[in-house]
């Protein structure tokens, strides 16, 4: 599997070098990517929750924040 | 200034900072992702932090608190609208180059994004990194995406 590229700015030498990302660089990336994956699922699952909420409740989103304001 | 690096494909390094100074500031201008229409999260990390042995603690103006590995994780940015290049973000970090004290910092700025489409989203908190080793060097990812420009200035400040 070709992994990324990353680019790299040693700043006390100012040399910049692009090369494909090590295992260890490729795991950070992927754990990021994994952040985001379970920050989506999070946000899905409150929206979905949300909704639900106001509909037992009988009210809009735009009434909901009316009550809260 | 100890550096002006601009950011290119998916992740950036910026590596070898000098420890000779008390605290960093890094003033991050104008991010854009290359996937158009696109909102896209951008993170940044200290060091190579892929273990949990390292934390940060952040508390958001507008969230809850939160630990992650990343600085103001789990990212610095969530759903920045791709092409509007007007994010601008400092970052105050200080006692970067102790090697026995947390890292406390602070952050301020905006980026473009969602809730309305083009809102001026504010950006203000801070935390610590909860760790003992000295910061040389900063990681960042553009998720889902690649970064097309912007620029990261780092200051040394005594």
């Amino acid at each position: 599997m070709t992994k990324p590229n990353i680019q790299i700015h040693n700043i006390e030498t100012d040399e910049i070098t692009i090369r494909e990302m090590t295992d260890e660089e490729f795991a950070h990336y992927q754990l990021v990517q994994d952040n985001f994956q379970t920050q989506q699922v999070e946000l899905e699952a409150k929206a979905q929750a949300k909704a639900a909420l106001l509909e037992r409740l009988g009210i809009t989103a735009d009434e909901a924040k009316l009550l809260l304001s | 200034m100890l550096s002006t690096t601009t950011f290119s494909g998916t992740t950036t390094t910026i590596s070898s900072i000098s420890g000779s100074y008390k605290h960093l500031l890094l003033i991050i201008d104008r991010i854009t992702s290359s996937t158009s229409g696109s909102y896209n999260n951008f993170d940044l990390t200290p060091n190579s932090l892929s273990s949990s042995s390292q934390t940060t603690a952040t508390q958001r103006s507008n969230n809850s608190h939160t630990l992650n590995n990343n600085i103001f994780g789990p990212f610095l940015i969530t759903n920045m609208q791709s092409a509007a290049g007007n994010q601008s973000i400092a970052i105050m970090i200080y006692n970067y180059a102790s090697t026995t004290r947390f890292k406390p910092y602070s952050i301020v700025g905006t980026f473009t994004g969602t809730s309305p489409d083009g809102n001026h989203v504010p950006l203000v908190g801070g935390g610590a990194l909860a760790s003992t080793d000295a910061i040389t060097a900063f990681t960042f990812t553009m998720v889902q995406s690649t970064t097309n420009g912007g620029t990261v200035q780092i200051y040394g400040v005594d």
